[in-house]
């Protein structure tokens, strides 16, 4: 190599070196997490867990219903472009723009799972168009045996277009271009975001708004609002020995272990259950050693993955030698909860709050039964 | 003007040629192979104490130290806890060992191709080899074969192995092997193998498959155990000692398949024969840690840079730089966003992607660099 060939290779790992360090420390103050899976895709093989018996609640406050329902609640609903309109034609407002709609319409289409669960609990089925075939998965859906009579489709949008909805309602997390698609195809569509809270009750308000179930919203989001009230009544009352090992960690092992960090649903999951989440460091679902693992020492483990494979990743838990001084490990509090109550975007993340609450305070819940959320029943 | 005539070189002046370029004894060479091997040397000790000692488990170095000789005498030692024994000698060893052994079987792969190929720009990820590696390993997994730790490393090899011949068998013509030919064949397999890949996750109808093989894919080494490091370490030290045994030959080849041939290579075999160990080298890392590029591409050439084309340096050197790197990446890797962590398929690109381009514009200016 002469002299110029060697500084044009200087000049090279120069400039290199630069593009590496600017793009390490991009990554170090990353403030964009990776993207959580919502809703699951495709469909699984994996053997359904057993079905827990509902009972009756004893605790849990029955949905109020007055004779003339207070629709306040949809005073302070983002989306809503007049509120105190609950007459047709009606307008919406999301992030694709406004839109107008003359009359309820006849058949709706919900491309993720949390609106579809929302759905499902706000009108019949006959006017939910198609669902997907993970909406179907009794392992992550909260509608499996919902959604039988539903026409089930594919993920081609043009099979959408194609059922000619009256409106179409998705998330956040649908691609703009399939989001083009509708809109170029004049159906109206609602994007609105399932912020992870648990209950999501403006969301439950908007779709009823949408949908002209504006009584059957009142009751959904008073029945979640009742039910997360009863929790918090019951958890305020743990006694500060109870208090003191509610640290609480929620893993899935997809080949690697995932944790649920700060701003996901589980962590509002786990502080509406009256625990603190031990991933709290981290944002969103990230990737984590086994060492941290045990650098966080939670004392509760909650495995939010199909029964199968989460009850071989416990095992892997409990046998690891690096845990084995875990609070989780040592008083055996490593569980795998039904992950359809931990990893949707819908009020169904109510349920994964009694869940978790009664597991951290069992005397307080000894007497409690918790019940699953009640379809849309047109009776 | 002066214009420069090139002689007509005879087969003699190229075996003189080669025995200049290449010759059997200089102590300025040697002198410079045993500095560059006793400097990555240390470097690699260093780096080892740095990614021992260092993760979301705080251990003293004092700790650090004494976790590991007790994993080495087997006696107990005070002030270290048992989760910190655990760390260091659980998680900690093994995942740097795995790291080593992965860089140094995918530098000494890349290595092998650059020789064989007669260019720069070869490497495992490049010619199709790690794809077929996958491949491989993905049916596997696809199958639900994984009862035995050795049937996805199996699997791999054998993917890496069928990819690259016919690699090699598409750009062996007419008795002769083009080095274009044989780079846009890999191309051509890697594609073939990339969708094949794809289309076994999207078939696949057990979510947690697909998302085990999907993160796989992505190249990493969480969850090393001691078992998988014993069983790719000696494919690896074994790989790298018949590569170190064969450099000469490969420097040989290097001066064009009628010259090897002149000087006693029986160059198709020869070629084959390096061909199946950069495979099992590929394959066997592949297995264990999923796909990651660039190292094959990037540490050989710049030990090259430093030391020159002589495969009996370039050999042994790039294997240990490989280990250096693999481990350093993946030490970022864990520790960049602490507690959660980086795959170091991603660590690798960052930084093999831009050494690509410079590699390639600056091919352009120096084609020498063989």
């Amino acid at each position: 190599m002469n002299v110029s060939q060697n500084l044009t290779t200087l000049r090279a790992l120069t400039l290199l070196l630069a593009i590496c360090s600017v793009t390490l420390i991009a990554i170090a103050c990353a403030s964009d997490p990776p993207t959580p899976t919502p809703t699951p895709v495709p469909p699984t093989a994996t053997p359904v867990p057993p079905t827990p018996t509902p009972v009756p609640p004893t605790a849990t406050p029955q949905p109020t219903s007055t004779p003339e329902p207070d629709y306040s609640a949809y005073a302070d609903v983002p989306g809503i472009v007049d509120p105190t309109n609950f007459g047709w034609p009606r307008e919406l407002e999301s992030s694709e723009g406004r839109i107008t709609l003359t009359e309820p319409p006849a058949v709706a289409h919900f491309a993720s799972l949390g609106h579809a669960e929302i759905a499902f609990g706000l009108i019949d089925p006959s006017r939910v168009a198609a669902a997907y075939s993970f909406f179907a998965d009794p392992e992550g859906s909260n509608i499996a045996e919902l959604v039988d009579d539903v026409p089930m489709i594919g993920f081609e949008p043009e099979e959408v277009v194609a059922l000619e909805p009256d409106v179409i309602v998705l998330s956040k997390f649908t691609n703009p271009d399939l989001v083009a698609v509708f809109v170029e195809a004049e159906i109206p569509v609602l994007r609105t975001a399932l912020a992870g809270n648990s209950g999501d009750i403006p969301n439950i308000l908007l779709m009823a708004y949408l949908l002209g179930a504006e009584d059957r919203g009142i009751e959904l989001a008073s029945e979640v609002g009742a039910r997360l009230e009863a929790v918090q009544e019951r958890v305020h009352h743990a006694t500060s020995e109870e208090r003191a090992l509610t640290t609480v960690l929620a893993l899935s092992e997809y080949g690697d272990i995932w944790a649920a960090g700060a701003g996901s649903n589980v962590d509002s999951i786990i502080k509406d259950a009256g625990g603190s989440n031990a991933a709290a460091e981290i944002d969103n679902f990230q990737q984590i050693s086994i060492e941290s693992v045990a650098a966080m020492n939670p004392d509760m483990i909650i495995i939010t993955q199909p029964m199968e494979s989460g009850l071989m990743f416990a095992e892997k838990l409990k046998e690891s030698p690096v845990l084995q001084d875990v609070g989780a490990i040592l008083n055996d509090q490593v569980h795998v909860v039904a992950t359809r109550h931990f990893t949707t975007l819908s009020h169904w993340n109510v349920r994964g709050v009694e869940t978790l609450a009664k597991m951290l305070y069992p005397e307080e819940f000894a007497d409690v039964e918790f019940e699953d959320f009640k379809p849309f029943d047109s009776e | 003007m002066r214009m420069r005539i090139r002689p007509q070189i005879s087969i003699a002046d190229h075996t003189l040629s080669a025995l200049r370029i290449f010759p059997r004894t200089d102590s300025s060479v040697v002198r410079k192979a045993v500095f560059g091997a006793l400097l990555l040397g240390a470097l690699i000790a260093v780096a080892i104490a740095i990614a021992v000692s260092t993760g979301p488990v705080e251990i003293p170095l004092p700790n650090t130290v004494r976790a590991i000789l007790t994993s080495i005498s087997g006696e107990a030692a005070a002030d270290v806890t048992s989760t910190q024994q655990a760390v260091i000698e659980n998680v900690r060893l093994p995942r740097v060992v795995m790291a080593l052994s992965v860089g140094m079987a995918l530098a000494v792969a890349g290595t092998i191709m650059q020789a064989i190929f007669r260019n720069p720009l070869a490497d495992p990820g490049i010619v199709g080899t790690s794809g077929g590696g996958a491949l491989g390993a993905v049916i596997m997994i696809a199958l639900g074969i994984t009862g035995s730790i050795f049937w996805i490393p199996a699997a791999s090899i054998l993917g890496s192995m069928i990819a690259l011949l016919a690699v090699f068998a598409i750009a062996f013509v007419g008795g002769r092997m083009s080095v274009a030919a044989l780079l846009l064949a890999g191309v051509a397999i890697g594609s073939m193998t990339g969708a094949a890949v794809s289309a076994t996750i999207l078939t696949t109808d057990n979510f947690t498959s697909q998302r085990e093989m999907l993160f796989w894919l992505a190249g990493g080494f969480e969850g090393t155990t001691w078992t998988s490091v014993r069983v790719i370490a000696p494919f690896v030290l074994i790989g790298s000692i018949a590569a170190i045994v064969t450099s000469r030959d490969m420097n040989l080849l290097l001066l064009g398949d009628d010259e090897a041939r002149s000087l006693g290579i029986n160059v198709v075999p020869f070629r084959i024969g390096m061909i199946l160990l950069a495979a099992v080298l590929t394959g066997i890392a592949v297995a264990f840690s999923g796909i990651i590029s660039f190292v094959g591409l990037i540490v050989p050439h710049a030990i090259r840079l430093v030391t020159g084309p002589d495969h009996r340096h370039v050999v042994i050197l790039s294997a240990l730089a490989g280990a250096l790197f693999m481990l350093l990446a993946d030490t970022v890797a864990r520790t960049v966003i602490s507690p959660a962590e980086l795959r170091v398929g991603i660590i690798t690109a960052i930084v093999g992607g831009p050494a690509f381009i410079v590699l390639l514009l600056t091919t352009r200016t120096n084609r020498s660099s063989l």
